[in-house]
This record gives C-alpha cells, sequence and structure tokens, in this order.
C-alpha cells in the first residue's frame, strides 16, 4: 500500500469521525478541519488513534447539543417544539398501529374488553368532528391560509377539551359503579359492563394523537419549516387517524371475530396503551418539551397556548397510572405503578432522544456554530 | 474572565500573529515544552467559543497543497482578556512562591 494509500484511508476514517458534527457545521468547517487532521498526523498513519477519535466524537456531540440549545432560545424554537410534537406523535401512531396488529395476529386476549355494539353515537361523532379538523387544518397550512389553520387547530382543541371532560365525568361515574358492583357481588364483579369506561382511555388517545397535531398546524411555523413539518405531520396524522377510526368503529371486533371465533375475543389481561406505559410517557415528554421552551420564551404566547392544551392530556396521564389498578385483581399492589413509572421515564427518553436528532440533524438552515 | 488552560494557550499562539489550526497546535506544543498536545476536536470547540464571545476572528483563508486553510487573530478585546489573565496567573504564582519560601524558612 503507498503512502496516497494510506492517506486516502486515514482522510476517510477522519470523514466518518466528523459524522458526530452538525450536517451545517461539517459544510462550514469539515474541510478545514480535515486539513488540520491530516497536517497533524506523522507520516504512514493509517487510521485516527483513539484519542483523536474519542476527541473528535465528544467535540461532535458537544456541537450538537449546542446547536439543539441556540435554535431552542432563537425564535425558531417554536418549530421545534412542532417537531418534537411531530416525532412523539409518529412514536405513539406507530405503536398503538404495531400493537393492535400484533395482538390481531397473535391472537392474544383481546386488545382490552370491547362493547359489542361499538362505542355509542355522540363519541364517534364527537371523535370524528375532532380528528375531522386535523386534516383540514393541515390541508389550509399546505394551501398557504395560516389564518384560516390556525382558527380550525383552535376550534378542534377547544372541542377535545370538551370531549375530554365529558368523558372523564362519566368514567368517573362509571367507576363508582363498577366499585359498587365489585363490593356487593365479589365473585362476578369482572361481568359488570364496563365499555363505558373505555372513552376513558379513547379520550386519552385521542387527545395525545390530536391535541400535538393541533398545536402543530397552530405554531407559526416559518415558510421554511411549514412543509418538512407538515411532511413529518402527515404519517403521523394518517396512522393516529387510522387508529382511532379502528378502535372507534367495530371494525377490528368484527376480523377478529372472523378470524379466531369467540374465544379469542374473551377478555383477559389488557395490554392497553395506558397500560405500556407509551400515552404517559408521549405527554410527559410534550409537557417537558412544552415547559422548556416556555422557560426560553417566557413572553411565547403559542407556547402558552400550547401548554394550557396540554393540561387534560397531562390530567389523564395521572389518572391512568392510578385507576388502572381499581378494576384489576391486586389492584391495592403498588408494583404497577412502579412500573408505570419506570416506563415513562424510558419512553420519554426514547422520545426526547428521537426529538433530538430529529431537531439537531435534519434542518436545512442548521447555521454553522462557531 | 476565566480562561482554561487550551484557551489561554490558543489566544497566546495568536498573540504574535494569525495562524492556521495546524500553526496553533504546533505553536501550543512549542509553548508548553511538549505538555500540552492540543487535540483537534477541542482545538476548534475552543475557537467556535472564542469566535463567539468576540475574542478571536477569522482572518482569511489560503490553499495549501489543495487543502483549507483558515487563519484566526486576536482581537483587541482578546488581548486585554489574555493579558488579565496572564497578570492574574502571574500574581497567583507570586503568591505562591512566597507561601512556599515562607514554609521553607519555617521549617
Amino acid at each position: 500500500m503507498t503512502a496516497v494509500d494510506h492517506d486516502a484511508r486515514l482522510e476517510l476514517a477522519y470523514r466518518r469521525l466528523l459524522l458526530a458534527y452538525p450536517a451545517g457545521y461539517r459544510e462550514d468547517r469539515g474541510e478545514e478541519i480535515i486539513s488540520t487532521l491530516l497536517a497533524a498526523a506523522p507520516p504512514g498513519r493509517r487510521r485516527p488513534t483513539i484519542t483523536e477519535a474519542v476527541d473528535l466524537v465528544y467535540h461532535g456531540i458537544r456541537t450538537r447539543a449546542r446547536a439543539t440549545r441556540r435554535m431552542l432560545a432563537s425564535p425558531d424554537g417554536a418549530d421545534a417544539m412542532a417537531l418534537a410534537a411531530v416525532v412523539s406523535l409518529t412514536v405513539a401512531a406507530a405503536v398503538a398501529v404495531a400493537v393492535i396488529v400484533g395482538v390481531s395476529l397473535l391472537g392474544q386476549p383481546v386488545f382490552y374488553r370491547y362493547p359489542e355494539r361499538g362505542y355509542p353515537t355522540p363519541i364517534r361523532v364527537g371523535v370524528g368532528l375532532v380528528l375531522a379538523t386535523f386534516p383540514a387544518a393541515l390541508a389550509c397550512m399546505w394551501a398557504a391560509r395560516p389564518r384560516l389553520a390556525r382558527r380550525l387547530a383552535v376550534i378542534g382543541s377547544l372541542g377535545t377539551i370538551g370531549l375530554a371532560t365529558w368523558l372523564t365525568l362519566h368514567a368517573f361515574h362509571v367507576q363508582d359503579a363498577r366499585q359498587a358492583a365489585f363490593e356487593v357481588e365479589l365473585q362476578n364483579w369482572l361481568n359488570v359492563p364496563d365499555e363505558t369506561l373505555e372513552p376513558s382511555n379513547l379520550f386519552g388517545l385521542v387527545t395525545l394523537l390530536c391535541v400535538p397535531s393541533l398545536l402543530l398546524v397552530a405554531t407559526r411555523s416559518t415558510s421554511t419549516q411549514r412543509q418538512r413539518v407538515g411532511w413529518g405531520a402527515a404519517p403521523a396524522g394518517l396512522l393516529g387517524t387510522a387508529f382511532v377510526l379502528l378502535t372507534t368503529t367495530d371494525l377490528l371486533q368484527r376480523a377478529r371475530l372472523a378470524v379466531l371465533g369467540p374465544e379469542g375475543t374473551s377478555t383477559g389481561p389488557a395490554p392497553s396503551l395506558h397500560d405500556s406505559g407509551l400515552t404517559q410517557g408521549v405527554v410527559v415528554a410534550l409537557v417537558a418539551a412544552a415547559a422548556w421552551g416556555l422557560w426560553r420564551r417566557p413572553r411565547s404566547q403559542g407556547l402558552t397556548v400550547a401548554c394550557a392544551l396540554m393540561l387534560p392530556a397531562l390530567g389523564y396521564t395521572i389518572g391512568t397510572l392510578v385507576t388502572p389498578m381499581a378494576f384489576r385483581p391486586g389492584w391495592s399492589s403498588t408494583e404497577g405503578l412502579a412500573q408505570n413509572l419506570l416506563e415513562v421515564v424510558a419512553v420519554s427518553a426514547i422520545v426526547a432522544t428521537l426529538a433530538t436528532l430529529a431537531i439537531t440533524s435534519g434542518r436545512p438552515q442548521d447555521a454553522p456554530e462557531r | 474572565m476565566t480562561l482554561r488552560e487550551p484557551t489561554f494557550l490558543i489566544l497566546t499562539s495568536l498573540a504574535s500573529g494569525p495562524r492556521h489550526g495546524y500553526g496553533i497546535i504546533q505553536d501550543i506544543a512549542e509553548l508548553s515544552d511538549g505538555r500540552m498536545k492540543l487535540r483537534a476536536g477541542t482545538l476548534y470547540g475552543s475557537l467556535d467559543r472564542l469566535v463567539d464571545e468576540g475574542l478571536v476572528v477569522p482572518d482569511r483563508e489560503e490553499i495549501e497543497n489543495g487543502r483549507l486553510r483558515r487563519y484566526y487573530r486576536i482581537t483587541g478585546e482578546g488581548r486585554s482578556a489574555l493579558a488579565e489573565a496572564a497578570e492574574r496567573m502571574a500574581s497567583n504564582a507570586r503568591a505562591a512562591t512566597a507561601r512556599l519560601k515562607m514554609r521553607g524558612r519555617m521549617a
């Protein structure tokens, strides 16, 4: 191997290590750093030393972190919030669909106790209206009608809050009824219909899937960011809509009946999303992102509204951490709570990591750090 | 303003005139008698901060053997910060030396 080959190999290795830096920074400073690295390398060296590699990766990550901090503190912080919402939403929707498909294919006990006749009409209509505001607002945004998009977003958000309030009150009523049934007839308490409780779970998902989306379009995105954010929101909205349609109609139940027979629809352990801690994790991540943004930009009206919109979701989250235990054998055990909390932390970390990666690596106008 | 050692040495190196990245690394190795070997990641991280704080500015760019070399120059503010840090370090060094001498006499 010639000296030229050695140099080329070493340069390639350095360029790979520079991937730790943000793309914008590499574009501006990459050649300069490569030049310095090659000049400092002794003749005949084929690959970077370990200390060089650690030094470059460490400072690359620090540069990315600094770029993220700057962006969150800048007027584009709102866009970062929106992007974080998209990432959270995509994760939530993808996992939701994966759970449904997986449970159906594997023939496990039903997703959760499902009403034979589907959800009451008012719930379907309410969910449908709330859901409809998202694609409508998104379409307005793409059609360069941001003002109308924001109005639709506000209407949809208020609708979600109203739906949330009604369903939550309804769920509390059902809790009382079930508790009474449990105390009176211990052996048969599982047979007490609980389908009326499920709208509470449904509400959480609707809130999680809709509010961030609405918040997304309500955010005053810059023109350069609008298209990127819109494309990110589209699959999330699609998955979320598909999920809610599946769970609010009896399509899924009919399919399961046809494939698995009545045994496959028996009630069993309820692997619903709130059990997985996913919804809590997403809510915690979103609220944390909003709080962080608000702290950095205390006078931002958009972020203040964002925080207000997330409060019902946060309430739901706290509720789902506690109430599921009241409807299961062994409900007094605290293991479920600890597990939920652990999962919240894990999911929050994943969502936050994804959001950070999305924010720091994909921005075309990622200004070079100096 | 407190300067960390790499930052202090970078400013010291630039105090005698503009230099490019590799030139700074070489100069610092000489200044510190080979004790301090600055890595490229650390160098450019420090330069970023110094440029942000207005202590250093990019001076010019040159192509040498097909490679880009960007020169950096210390600013007036950078000279003041370096002078202040040097004075503080000298004062600390004097104090430390005096205490050591005092301890030596007592012993």
